[in-house]
């Protein structure tokens, strides 16, 4: 449901979310295989060490894993910091009047069968009141939230990323599981994460306005389906931009499936490309297409710093250079044009063969003394805003020894705030080169367009804070 | 399709007045008259089954209270008391041949000698074995009963019945395919005859000696499990403006519902189980095989007898076993000896045995075992709604380390 403007009270619930000292968990079961009783579990084995009240009262006066069991909201001996439901959807309207009753600081509701199955009027009446009562509630029909940090894994994820400075706040969970995935395997850190679900109370301008205070976030990404209060959603994303970036998938709106999936899905009505372009581009938002685009996008601007000039990119692949180049071409950026000295010292690395003009070809030649040399010489030039260093193995070319060339250069001139990606193309060993780089704060990928997305992204944010001062 | 006016029962059936074969399922109606599986209201019942623990008004406690002429307050001080005290407990039996499977019963007979620690494993594999539907423990003839709703059979033989003949103690299983679930826990069900389905069947003679072989329920107590199972509108049943109340759903919308699937089809049989192994009850069963030759019209007649005594606690019909009829009696309050007597006087009749139950450990998907800790802990079993077929015993599935079968992993 829309609001009309942000709520302080939601905001201090928010704090409540993401940092709770005890947490009810209303439908807990006893049964293994059921989402009540792997609530508490998840929450146990990844870390949790604050206080959980299983609430059922068929469980009652038993025991679940190990705690105790009370009848309801009302009987839980203190008043809880987070009351997540996990109860039928014809319970939730009486669980909520529990949750008020208890002084419970917020609610976390993973129950489905609300507006995304046509009951809007359903989830209506529990919104006017909670919103009524004060008593802020996540939902319905979704996954969970969580943050590495605290070790809270608070719904029915698997497991918990990794750790980081990424805000990942969704409405989609299915979507959310796949980055909490990727977050292991690419590492992009998290600091935090939200299933939004219907939005019916919390919705993106709130969650935005907590994550840009947030300490753990510098970077906020969305998944959207649907906005409900545009004015405040525009006003909570130009209020964060000036000191994070924000990136954004908007579904949906490609065509009448998709925009119809999404209604089923959570109930949400997609706006067209064209609004949403508008959009973006008045809240300052970065906007991405694809799953895949989303964590690169998002890895590069959580590690490195603002580009203040235009790319150049080092390759030994005249290939993967034409690709590059075309995807700046359709990115709309330009790269650097080599020139003067710097494109003689360059002629002097790519040899006869090779190019000394961006993208700087060093030829299947280049061993790994050449590259450090171009790199060593692109990244101390003035003229230089970011370095792209492209790799793609030869029998001569190891990608583990240019990783570590990559990142003691960046070591070594971390002091010019330039910004460095690499792009290791090809097998396992590219693999491993691009994870070895991430994990030492430098983004890697292992196709160029992936990379230029990147880089358009860092540089498209450093337009928009240029425009906010 | 079929258009939703038309998925009566009568309606879907007319089919067999052209052919000579029985519905494709034992003693069945047409499979998925109703979709009250996935039916999210299901008349209310499911926020009475949810709510009950707490708000014991979900229950149309005034009719209780005129039905055993004590006040208000007291039924629901009483009804609190037996509910906390888990000696009862509120219970729907869906009619599962409406949502297409059948019901097989097995009986499992363990080699005599067993030591308790033998006889202890069984049990207790059965009463964690999530696929088994319902379990009763016991000691006689048989040792266990148990009763599941199945689709497709090799779920039943393969996932199911298979591990239990595993065991070493266990001796032998007969497996006998229920053709009409008459009674349950004193409560008529789909396949009483005519008229009957929900009727509540109790002697003056049981009511007189309940209070006498437990301690947890006085005569008063008696008088309001009476009141609960009695047959009545469903508007007597249960409270529906507190269901609205509960759920935000409309009153109307439940009770219509509600009378529609317990009255008028009926495919739901609300009911109130007493907790008899708390209580100090013991069931006695008596399986019953009759002669082969003898025509179903009187096998249908001799469970139609039965059905008239209401001392029996359940009556099921079988058929394509090898025994035709089970019926059990609690023990401590009617005389055995006479119950075995006027069976064995049925013409027909040409074999009995019999076993005492002491303990349930599952009903209908429900465990039951109290000093476990899983009193009403509902366990669904994985069959329903992938056509009966367990993928871990499907062949379907052979997909290397990504197989679901424990020996592929």
């Amino acid at each position: 449901m829309k609001i009309p403007k942000i709520r302080p009270y939601v905001l201090e619930g928010l704090r409540y979310a993401f940092n709770p000292k005890s947490i009810a968990v209303v439908g807990a079961s006893r049964h293994p295989e059921r989402v009540g009783w792997n609530i508490i579990k998840k929450l146990r084995d990844d870390g949790y060490v604050g206080k959980i009240y299983p609430v059922n009262p068929r469980a009652y006066p038993y025991t679940i894993l190990g705690e105790k069991v009370y009848k309801t909201m009302r009987d839980v001996p203190e008043p809880v910091d987070m009351a997540v439901i996990a109860v039928p959807f014809f319970l939730v309207q009486s669980v909520m009047k529990d949750c008020v009753a208890n002084g419970a600081k917020i609610g976390l509701v993973i129950t489905s069968g609300f507006k995304e199955v046509g009951a809007a009027e359903r989830e209506e009446e529990i919104t006017h009141y909670c919103r009524n009562n004060n008593f802020p509630f996540i939902g319905p029909n979704l996954l969970g939230l969580g943050s590495p940090h605290t070790k809270l894994n608070l719904g029915f994820m698997p497991y918990l990323p990794l750790e980081g400075n990424v805000a990942i706040i969704s409405q989609s969970g299915a979507n959310l599981l796949a980055w909490l995935g990727m977050s292991c395997v690419q590492r992009l850190g998290l600091s935090m994460f939200a299933g939004l679900g219907n939005m019916a109370d919390i919705g993106f301008p709130e969650f935005i306005t907590y994550a840009g205070e947030d300490k753990n976030t510098d970077v906020i990404a969305l998944y959207i389906e649907g906005i409900q209060s545009k004015e405040e959603f525009v006003k909570a994303c130009k209020q964060v931009v000036s000191k994070k970036p924000i990136i954004a998938i908007a579904a949906g709106t490609e065509s009448a499936r998709g925009k119809s999936a999404a209604a089923a899905h959570t109930g949400s009505v997609a706006a067209t490309n064209e609004e949403y372009d508008e959009l973006f581009e008045e809240a300052g938002i970065i906007r991405v297409r694809t799953q895949q685009e989303f964590v690169d996008v998002a890895i590069a601007l959580s590690m490195q710093p603002l580009p203040k000039g235009e790319w150049i990119m080092i390759t030994n692949g005249g290939g993967s250079g034409i690709l590059a180049m075309d995807e700046f071409a359709r990115r709309g950026l330009e790269p650097l044009e080599v020139k003067d000295f710097l494109q003689f010292q360059m002629m002097l690395y790519a040899g006869p063969v090779g190019s000394p003009l961006n993208p700087i070809d060093l030829t299947g030649m280049a061993v790994w003394e050449v590259y450090k040399q171009a790199i060593e010489t692109a990244i101390s030039n003035p003229e230089v805003g970011g370095v792209l260093v492209s790799v793609c193995p030869t029998s001569i070319t190891y990608a583990e020894k240019i990783a570590a060339i990559v990142y003691e250069l960046s070591k070594k001139y971390k002091g010019l705030d330039k910004p460095i990606i690499g792009q290791f193309q090809g097998g396992d060993e590219c693999d491993r080169a691009n994870t070895w780089l991430k994990d030492r704060g430098i983004p890697s990928y292992l196709n160029p367009e992936r990379a230029v997305a990147a880089i358009a992204a860092l540089s498209k944010y450093s337009e928009i804070k240029g425009k906010k001062k | 399709m079929t258009d939703k006016k038309e998925q009566t029962k009568e309606h879907l059936q007319q089919y067999l007045q052209n052919y000579w074969t029985a519905p494709s399922i034992f003693g069945s109606v047409e499979p998925f008259v109703v979709d009250y599986a996935t039916d999210p209201t299901v008349g209310g019942y499911n926020i009475a089954k949810s709510a009950y623990q707490t708000r014991h008004d979900v229950f149309n406690l005034d009719y209780v209270a005129r039905e055993v002429g004590i006040t208000k307050d007291e039924i629901e001080s009483r009804l609190k008391k037996m509910i906390d005290d888990h000696t009862i407990m509120l219970v729907l039996n869906g009619n599962v041949f409406a949502m297409g499977f059948s019901i097989y019963s097995w009986l499992v007979k363990l080699r005599d000698g067993c030591t308790p620690e033998q006889r202890e494993e069984v049990t207790n594999f059965m009463q964690n074995q999530d696929e088994t539907c319902s379990d009763i423990a016991g000691e006689g003839d048989f040792d266990f009963l148990l009763w599941n709703h199945i689709g497709v059979l090799d779920f039943l033989l393969n996932t199911i019945i298979k591990p239990v003949a595993s065991f070493p103690q266990v001796e032998n299983i007969h497996i006998c395919p229920v053709a009409r679930y008459v009674r349950e826990e004193k409560v008529a069900h789909w396949w009483a005859p005519m008229g009957t389905t929900r009727e509540f069947y109790i002697t003056d003679e049981e009511i007189e000696r309940f209070p006498e072989v437990q301690t947890y329920w006085d005569e008063t107590d008696v008088k309001i499990y009476c009141a609960l199972n009695k047959k009545r509108p469903v508007e007597d049943f249960f409270n529906f403006s507190v269901l609205a109340e509960l759920s935000g759903l409309k009153a109307e919308d439940l009770k219509g519902k509600m009378k529609s699937y317990v009255e008028e089809l009926p495919i739901m049989i609300p009911l109130f189980v007493p907790n008899w192994r708390k209580l100090g009850l013991t069931k006695h069963f008596f399986v019953v095989r009759l002669y082969r030759g003898l025509p179903t019209k009187d096998k249908f007649s001799i469970v139609d007898e039965l059905a008239t005594n209401p001392v029996w606690e359940t009556l099921w019909q079988f058929t394509q076993g090898y025994y035709d009829i089970i019926v059990s009696a609690y023990k401590e309050l009617n005389d055995i000896d006479k119950l075995r007597a006027q069976l064995r006087a049925i013409p027909g009749v040409e074999e009995i045995r019999e076993f005492d139950a002491y303990r349930m450990l599952r009903r209908w998907t429900c465990r039951l075992d109290e000093e476990d800790g899983f009193w009403e802990n509902c366990v669904m079993t994985n069959d329903i709604g992938i056509d009966g077929v367990d993928p871990k015993e499907n062949e379907l599935y052979p997909y290397g380390e990504y197989s679901l079968r424990e020996e592929d992993k």
